[in-house]
């Protein structure tokens, strides 16, 4: 995304040019390549795309907890003026929990077993010098009872077995909040969960954000999430920003190609009908073992030209305010590829 | 497409599925009913869905079908014959299952020619030569390139694996296909290339197929027939259209408003709590959905509804008839919690 700090007021998270490598014993992996975006105060910013695009690896850099075969690089990773890429873990430990925090996919892992809830969430606010445990007491008790749980003080002296999947995310949420953080980080916050507690998660997450005003990164692999929550949105296919845009630009004029079949793909997308065949992206993901030349969507793309295979590298194209994607064909022609593929005259 | 007139492929009759519980060391045993009187026909070549959240009972439905699991009461007929009659070698040749995770569900020391010959070296006695025709034939009717036999799991994405997983099921040339959960692990993208491929199949192979899933949205686009399964009991089975466009069932209005769509537009309702799902070993008298019901009377706190006919679906609600003659005159459903 171009640099666009100067129009709006100055981003929470600003991260320029991340690159994330995996060693593996085959060769190195570009798991990221030049991952640039800004967080605004105050805004949901989604990033979607399917499995080993490179989303949560991205976000696992910026919190330093990247697996020891992983090597992360960025030009710039500035959080709340400070910047944390290569961070010493004494330091990062003061800002994880703190001002930043993070929601993971699988409650039930992300929580202690051995420890009640209580002991789990006085803790954070405990470690964090932001009071005593009766204080801390206190807020969590507060916060337990604004995600909805009844009876807080009691439940405090609960371990989380003895709690259900939507209620034991709703502790994972209360606990993220303990600091008052600038900017959590929600990886597949919901995944884990019942359909009909899902909505209600995500409902949640949105009040507390208006509430607190705080910033999300929800991570996720679901239009429909992303739809239903997030401000701006950055689709990753293959370790790279395809596209980047406002949510309702985004689904009113999917420019990328992968966008547009990922949009298709969605079963709840268009009319339903058992009769037809549900919409697919052929092929599949490519390798990122090695340096990659050229789109790395160009097997998948119906759009796809000699051209695509013989650059060195798609650069982001913009078009609009807000609006960039990472595709050699022009604007116009890629937005008649989507209205035509739906029988619209263009 | 299938004739419902002919007996039933599958059959199951009041069944019944409860395990022994112990919430503490001295507390009694109680029960929790995990399938509780279930009765169902499914037509030859049918497609039907099972749908509902976790812990009302769908896979261990899927498990009694595949003879996985014994039933505590009930009976189920495959073929007119019960289910019990049958022989562990037998009932492969006529159920076979597709589980959720092709990671665990394959053999990671097999090559997949190994995997997907599996269920014939233990049950026939073919030569090496015919066993390995028929799994060239299978793995290019699941579209799979033939160089992947010699293949580990290891070395394959999700969607490869589950199209071995589907081969694997196949060999056999099975009647029925119980499907439980195939595509939740799976990307939007390959999920739909799955779901096309089992729905090619089951037409093209006549097969009749259980599709068991928590996602409303794959079961709309797929299915003709829809079951929605409540702690364990069916609460509405109908037609899929029906089902989605004229809901009866409380649960089920609830199930499809959950659908996020695709819609920036959308917005997502007010949060409201209702301290979670009851106990499944101690469910509430009565309906069992009726603690979150908005429309709950006396009557379905104390007597349980029994599956009715209900206009063009069947539905276990004793208030539906109110319910449908309220939103047939303009009546906006409340927020449900």
């Amino acid at each position: 995304m171009a640099d666009m700090t100067d129009a709006c007021p100055a981003p929470i998270l600003s991260v320029r040019n991340l690159e994330v490598t995996l060693r593996t014993p085959v060769g190195d992996l570009q798991a990221t390549r030049g991952v640039s975006y800004d967080i605004l105060p105050g805004e949901t910013f989604a990033i979607v795309g399917e499995s080993g695009c490179g989303k949560s690896i991205a976000s696992m850099a910026l919190m330093g907890l990247l697996p020891r075969i992983a090597h992360a690089s960025a030009d710039r990773c500035r959080f709340d003026g400070q910047e944390i890429l290569g961070l010493s873990r004494r330091k990062l430990s003061r800002i994880r929990g703190n001002t930043l925090s993070m929601i993971f996919q699988d409650p039930m892992t992300s929580l202690n077993p051995v420890y009640t809830i209580g002991d789990q969430l006085t803790e954070v606010f405990v470690r964090h010098g932001k009071g005593n445990r009766a204080q801390a007491r206190e807020r969590a008790v507060f916060l337990l009872e604004r995600v909805g749980i009844k009876n807080a003080s009691a439940r405090l002296n609960a371990y989380p077995h003895q709690l259900s999947g939507g209620l034991r995310q709703r502790v994972v949420i209360a606990m993220a909040m303990m600091c008052s953080p600038k900017l959590i980080i929600a990886d597949e916050p919901t995944t884990a969960l019942d359909v009909t507690v899902q909505m209600r998660t995500l409902a949640l997450l949105a009040e507390l954000q208006k509430e607190f005003g705080l910033s999300i990164i929800l991570i996720t692999h679901d239009l429909g999430v992303v739809a239903s929550l997030s401000d701006r949105v950055a689709v990753m296919y293959a370790g790279q920003i395809v596209e980047t845009a406002p949510t309702a630009q985004l689904f009113a004029d999917p420019t990328h190609p992968y966008t547009q079949g990922l949009i298709r793909c969605i079963p709840s997308y268009g009319t339903p009908d058992p009769d037809s065949e549900l919409s697919t992206i052929p092929g599949m993901v490519p390798s990122l073992i090695g340096r990659q030349k050229g789109c790395a969507f160009r097997n998948r793309c119906p759009l796809a030209f000699s051209d695509c295979g013989q650059v060195a590298e798609v650069a982001l194209q913009k078009t609009g305010e807000d609006h960039a994607y990472r595709c050699l064909r022009p604007h116009d022609s890629l937005i008649a590829h989507w209205r035509g593929l739906h029988g619209e005259s263009v | 497409m299938f004739d419902s007139t002919a007996e039933p492929a599958l059959r199951l009759c009041d069944v019944e599925v409860s395990f022994p519980v112990r919430r503490g060391f001295f507390s009694a045993a109680g029960k929790l009913h995990a399938v509780n009187k279930v009765s169902l026909d499914v037509a030859r070549g049918e497609f039907i869905s099972i749908v509902g959240e976790s812990g009302c009972g769908k896979s261990t439905l899927a498990k009694v079908l595949l003879g996985l699991q014994p039933v505590t009461s009930g009976t189920i007929q495959i073929n007119g014959k019960n289910l019990a009659d049958y022989s562990r070698k037998e009932l492969a040749y006529q159920v076979q299952p597709i589980f959720q995770d092709p990671y665990s569900s394959l053999n990671p020391r097999k090559s997949v020619a190994a995997n997907i010959a599996l269920p014939l070296i233990l049950s026939e006695k073919l030569t090496a030569r015919e066993i390995r025709k028929r799994v060239h034939e299978i793995m290019e009717m699941v579209s799979l390139p033939i160089r992947f036999e010699h293949s580990y799991p290891s070395q394959m994405s999700g969607g490869q694996r589950q199209r071995v997983a589907i081969a694997r099921a196949l060999i056999t040339r099975p009647r029925i296909l119980v499907c439980d959960e195939p595509t939740s692990a799976l990307d939007v993208s390959v999920q739909a290339q799955i779901l096309n491929l089992l729905r090619d199949l089951s037409r093209r192979l006549n097969l009749t197929s259980i599709f068991i899933s928590h996602d409303l949205s794959v079961v709309r686009h797929l299915t003709r027939r829809v079951a929605v399964m409540y702690l364990g009991r069916v609460v509405e089975l109908g037609d899929s259209e029906e089902i989605f466009n004229n809901p009866r069932h409380p649960y089920t209005q609830l199930l499809i408003r959950s659908i996020l769509p695709p819609d920036p537009t959308y917005r997502l309702p007010p949060v409201t709590w209702d301290g979670g799902g009851p106990d499944p070993t101690n469910p509430p008298p009565g309906c069992h959905f009726n603690p979150r019901c908005p429309y709950a009377t006396d009557l379905c706190r104390t007597a349980l509804p029994a599956l009715i006919k209900a206009g063009d679906a069947h539905v276990a609600c004793h208030a539906w008839h109110d319910i449908d003659a309220w939103r047939a005159a303009g009546g906006k459903t409340p927020q449900l919690s």
